[in-house]
Formats: C-alpha cells, structure tokens, sequence
C-alpha cells in the first residue's frame, strides 16, 4: 500500500533505524525529508508522491531512479540488500539523489520508519488506506486585467486539459464557454484573478478570485443584457451583458460573492454524468 | 524524421527503428508523404488498369489538374489526353460548384439556426473535427460535395443516353491529395460514394503529358466537349468569399490556422460568421500531397487560367431550387464523431495519468529534439504516462550512454 507521510524526518536517522548503507551522496544524509513514499509501481510515485520524499522500493532498475528524480524527491533506499548497478548510481550523483540499501524488507522498513523517535512516527499512517481525494488533479492561472489581447487564453488551456484528461465533449464545452465569460468580465472589470481549475472524476471545479471594483447589484448583474462595459469595449464585442447569464446558463451550480471595491469570487461547478 | 514533426495531430512515432502512426489521430492529411525523402508512407491509391472492369469509364478530374501543365495548356487539351488514355468521358466540376455555391447562399437566406455552417468539401477537415472537436460535428455541412454530385449525375446521364447499367459505369475521380481518396473509398459521410474509385494527379500526369504535348499547335482540330464548362471551381481559396452571395463567409487555409479558428468557435468567441471553407492544405488543394506543380506557381495558374478561359455557366435556378427542396444536394445522414484516444477510458485513471503525465514533463528538457521518437516533449510525457513510451528512451536520461 503507497502510502505518503508528511512528517520531516531527517535522512540520517532513518538510516539509523534501517541500518542501510550509503550507495550514493554521503555528504547528504543530513538534510531533512518530507515523507516516505513505499512501492514498486512506479507510476503511482509519479502520480501520488510528493516532492522532498524519499523512495522505498524493491524495484532495482533506472525506472526507479528516474522516476523519483521526476517525483522531485530526495533519495531512494532499496530494500533487501539491493545494490544498484552504475547506471543508476551515475544518474543519482548527477541529479543529486541520496541512494541508501537496506537488508530489511519492504514491510519491516516501513515499520522501522515508523517507530523512528521524533520523526513524527505516527504508526498509523502507515496502515491509513491511500485517500480517495487523490482522484483530482489542480491547475492555477493568472488573469491580467485590460490584457484583451491575452483574453481567452485561459479558458483555452482549461480546454486542453480537460479534453486530454478524456471528459464528454459537451461537459467541456460548458466549462470552456462558462470560463470564457468569467475571463472576459476578469479582463474588462478587474484588475488581475488567480484562477483554480480542480478536475476529478465527480465534477468539474472553476474558481475565479478577482481583485476589482466588486459587483453592486448581483441581482442585476445576472440579466441578460444588463453591462457596465463601456463604449470601447463594446465597440470591440465585449460587454454584451451575457456573461453572468452564459455563466449560470452553462454551469451546474454557481456562487458569487462580491464585496465593492474589492473584488468578486466566482465558483462554477460541473458535474461529470 | 521529419514526418513526425510535421504531422499536425501528433500521431507519428519512432518505435524500435520503425515508423508507426496512431490510427485514430490520423485525419489523412498527407502532411507525412509530402515531407518524407524515403517514400515510406503508401497512400491507398488505385490504378488506370483497375478500371477495366467498368464498361463505360468517366474521369471527374479535380480541378487543380488544369492548374498542373502551364499557361499554354488550354484545361481541354487535358480532357482530351484523358480520353486519348483510355476514359469513355471526362466531366469537370464547375457546373455542379456553380449550382451548389448558389444553392449553398440561398439555404444560408432562410438564416440555419446552427451556425457558422463549415464546408464539407475538404475531407481532411472534416476528419480533424471528428477526432478533435466532436463538439462542433453539429456545424460540419449537410450539403454533400460538387465531385459527389458530379459523379451522380454523370453516371446517371450516361445511363440513359448509353443505355448501360449504372453498375457497369466507372468514376474515377482524379485527385489532389490522399484525404479524398480516403473520403471514397472509406467515406466518413456517407455510406458508400458515388465515386468508385481515384488515381493521384501526380500518378496520371506522366500518363497525359504526353498526350497533351502532342495536340499542342493542334487546337483548332481540337473538337470541343458538352460536358465542359471552364467557370469557378471549389478547391481554390476564397472561393466562397468571392463568389457566394453573403458577407458574412470565412476562408481558411492551412491545419494550424483552422484550429485556431476552430478553438475560438469552441468558445463562442467567433461571432457574425455564416459559412466557413477551410482547407487543411496551405493554398487550399493546389497544396495537396498528390499535386505535381508547386502550390504557388499552381495558383498563378489558376487565376491566369480563369482569366482566359473561364466563361459564364447560365443555370435554370428554378429548377436546381426545386432540386435543393428535393434534398438532391444534401448528404443521406449526419456526420458522427470518431473518437479517440485519451489517457485512459476511466476517468480516475485518466486523472491519475494526467498527474503522471505533468510531473514528467516538467523534468524533461523540453527542447522537443524529437529523439525519443515523439514529435514534442509533451507527446513523449503521455506516451510515458500511458505505459507506450519508456523513459529511458529520453537521451536526458541516459548517463551511461554519452
């Protein structure tokens, strides 16, 4: 079972406990790691370990090597006496990986670890199974306010990775256009947003954090037709007064909160059928 | 390699020292013959001899043919080497495209609730919005294309005047490129093409040449032919801007140009557009991975050409009206998507991949070198997260190796 702990713990002391032997990086061994991640598949490091972590493995080959370097993480320790052969300690001193083989097996390391004093060995990490929240994965982006000539960049790259994750068509075609008008209103009335794509097997999350004058009347603002775009950027196509109502209309659920002069937040929520 | 680099869908790899492509990415395109020193890719493409077996043979030549053999080559002497090797007839297109872009305007009057309507006539495009955008299938034209009707028509015509089964006439469609040929031999927009089956223009253009040259100096006796008409043809960019009653008509030519345009359809961003033509080919046809001529000296050509010869094609537009109300223009059935393929057909699965997929690609180089045997850094991630590509195949991660 891959299991993470998000406890520092330092390298030189679950050395200790594992009584291993320093392969590769023997001036590095005290710098602290962020967690231990156990397994053999590696695609599950890729996609569920997190970066400053150590790499528990039976798996003695360059995969390994070059997955954890990808994991971001600190160093490998293999288990049952598994001596890697000089490709993979070659690629662990370029890329500065610490590389440590214990005699212990996969299940009495883990336990070792979890006993390690001051680690914050909290034995039941080890046992908790892997979290279900882990089928979603987060993208940030920025939003620049009066930049129409990035406008729409955003709801493109929103575009491309959902129509890479697989979603149905039409549901992505909803969040594009939702998020397009939530761009353009961030471009037209805001000064800057962070933007916060969550995507998971249950639905479909868009945040939009702006930072501008705010919306009065949120009421109004929802009909069809109603804008404060002026005269330029209507000359240009924009303000229209369909955003919000695109908005709603192609969104499952919809929150707005918006405070004057400061600045408005919009979630959009799609759900996947 | 350059095939993997130039393919615009990304479907090409260098596995084990040997080229393979992904089937559902391909929109037959050509791009990877017209680039390729080797030859290496074989377009399914048919043969003069393949014919025999049709008793009366009409060749239905694209229009980019006459663009192919100069200025001093009247587009009739090319009909006539046709017959001289072996065709009973030779029908152009222009008739047909002239109908049906007065057709076409006159259904966009009666103002299509689904709009803007994209030309069906490059079935190259119509692949890439099958694989890439099955959103926008719902915009592709129902109207079918001038060589279908034409060689509808003209089988039919000859038919009667012959006396002859339609089964036992041939049409043989004379093309710019492979996509078309794949649009009649596997038609994606109908069940089974009017046309029976297409030689590549560069393959009959040794065949005619020397027909063409000897009746040149000869004209006069040249005898002329009822079924020409030298007006405008589809296939030449802003056909539809030019020609068709309406000004709110768009004309695209290149593949990255058209995702462009199709990405900002997708949306809603592309407003007060009623018709769009757009062809995967730069220079539209003339572009084509079968033509012979250069696409630039082609299109001198062809506006020289018309200059010359082009005559007006008088119409009954009552009766081709009647024939629109009939339905005798438009496809038998709706266009469908053709999917293909995405990380993984579970979407847990998919999103576990997607994270692979980002986490590796941060750590490679991104120089796109192509060396791993994918077009870019991006496509060699997903092959990894996918389990098609190892990473050991990045030379980034080869310390032994150099």
């Amino acid at each position: 079972m891959p299991e993470n702990r998000d406890h520092s713990i330092e390298f030189e002391k679950i050395k200790e406990s594992l009584q291993a032997q320093i392969i590769v990086g023997n001036n590095n061994t005290g710098q602290y790691v962020s967690g231990i991640y156990a397994s053999d598949l590696m695609s599950d490091v890729l996609a569920y370990g997190k970066s400053g972590a150590v790499l528990l493995t039976g798996l003695n080959t360059i995969q390994a090597a070059i997955s954890a370097y990808m994991a971001e993480f600190k160093g490998i320790i293999f288990i049952r006496s598994k001596i890697p052969d000089e490709e993979i300690r070659k690629f662990a001193e370029e890329k500065g990986l610490v590389i440590l083989s214990t005699d212990a097996d996969m299940y009495e390391a883990c336990v070792k670890i979890a006993s390690i004093e001051g680690g914050g060995g909290v034995t039941k990490d080890i046992t908790e199974p892997t979290k279900k929240a882990e089928n979603f994965t987060v993208y940030t982006f920025k939003i620049d306010g009066q930049d129409f000539a990035s406008a729409g960049m955003v709801s493109t790259q929103v575009k491309t990775i959902l129509k890479s994750i697989g979603y149905e068509s039409h549901l992505i075609r909803r969040v594009a256009i939702s998020t397009y008008e939530a761009e353009m209103n961030v471009v037209m009335h805001a000064k800057r947003a962070d933007v916060k794509l969550t995507a998971s097997d249950k639905e479909i999350d868009v945040i939009i954090v702006d930072e501008g004058k705010g919306i009065e009347d949120i009421e109004l603002a929802m009909k069809e037709g109603y804008s404060t775009a002026t005269e330029e950027q209507r000359a240009m196509g924009f303000g229209a007064g369909m955003g919000l109502p695109n908005i709603k209309k192609n969104s499952d659920k919809l929150n707005i909160e918006s405070k004057v002069d400061q600045g408005t937040i919009i979630e959009t929520i799609f759900y996947v059928k | 390699m350059k095939c993997i680099k130039a393919c615009p869908t990304k479907a090409i790899r260098l596995r084990h020292d040997k080229i393979t492509y992904f089937d559902d990415l391909c929109v037959d395109c050509g791009a990877c013959i017209n680039v390729c020193p080797e030859k290496v890719f074989v377009p399914v493409i048919d043969e003069i001899s393949d014919f025999e077996k049709f008793e009366f043979k009409i060749a239905i030549p694209s229009r980019i043919l006459y663009t192919q053999f100069g200025l001093n080559i009247h587009p009739i002497q090319v009909h006539h080497a046709l017959k001289k090797i072996g065709f009973d007839a030779v029908v152009d297109t222009s008739k047909v495209s002239h109908e049906m872009s007065f057709v076409i305007s006159e259904h966009l009057k009666t103002n299509p609730e689904v709009k803007p309507i994209i030309s069906s006539f490059c079935p190259s495009l119509i692949r890439l919005i099958q694989v890439n955008y099955p959103n926008l299938m719902e915009l592709i034209s129902t109207f079918d294309v001038p060589r279908e009707i034409t060689a509808k028509e003209s089988k039919r015509k000859y038919a009667k005047e012959k006396g002859i089964s339609i089964n036992k006439i041939g049409a043989i469609f004379i093309s710019p490129c492979p996509a078309m040929v794949v649009s009649i031999k596997q038609p994606a927009e109908k069940e089974k093409s009017w046309i029976d089956g297409a030689i590549a223009i560069k393959d009959i253009y040794n065949i005619i040449l020397p027909e063409i040259i000897k009746t040149q100096g000869n004209q006069e006796s040249g005898e002329t032919d009822e079924y020409f008409f030298y007006g405008k043809g589809w296939g030449e960019i802003d056909y539809v801007p030019k020609y068709m009653d309406s000004e709110r008509c768009l004309s695209i030519t290149g593949i990255d140009n058209i995702m462009m345009v199709l990405n900002d359809i997708e949306d809603s961003k592309l407003r007060n557009v009623d018709y769009i033509e757009a062809f995967t080919c730069t220079q539209g046809c003339i572009g084509g991975a079968f033509c012979f001529e250069n696409p630039y000296i082609s299109r001198h050509h062809s506006i020289m050409l018309e200059k010359r010869h082009s005559e007006p094609i008088a119409f009954n537009e009552t009766e081709i009206l009647e024939k629109y109300k009939e339905k005798y223009y438009f496809l038998g059935h709706q266009i469908l998507p053709r999917p293909k393929r995405s990380l993984s057909s579970d979407l847990a699965t998919s999103i576990k991949r997607m994270k692979q997929k980002e986490k590796i690609y941060l750590k490679l180089p991104k120089k796109d070198c192509g060396l791993c045997g994918a077009p870019t850094c991006e496509t060699f991630a997903q092959d990894c997260a996918q389990g098609e590509a190892d990473l050991t195949d990045c030379i980034f991660f080869k310390p032994s190796s150099h």
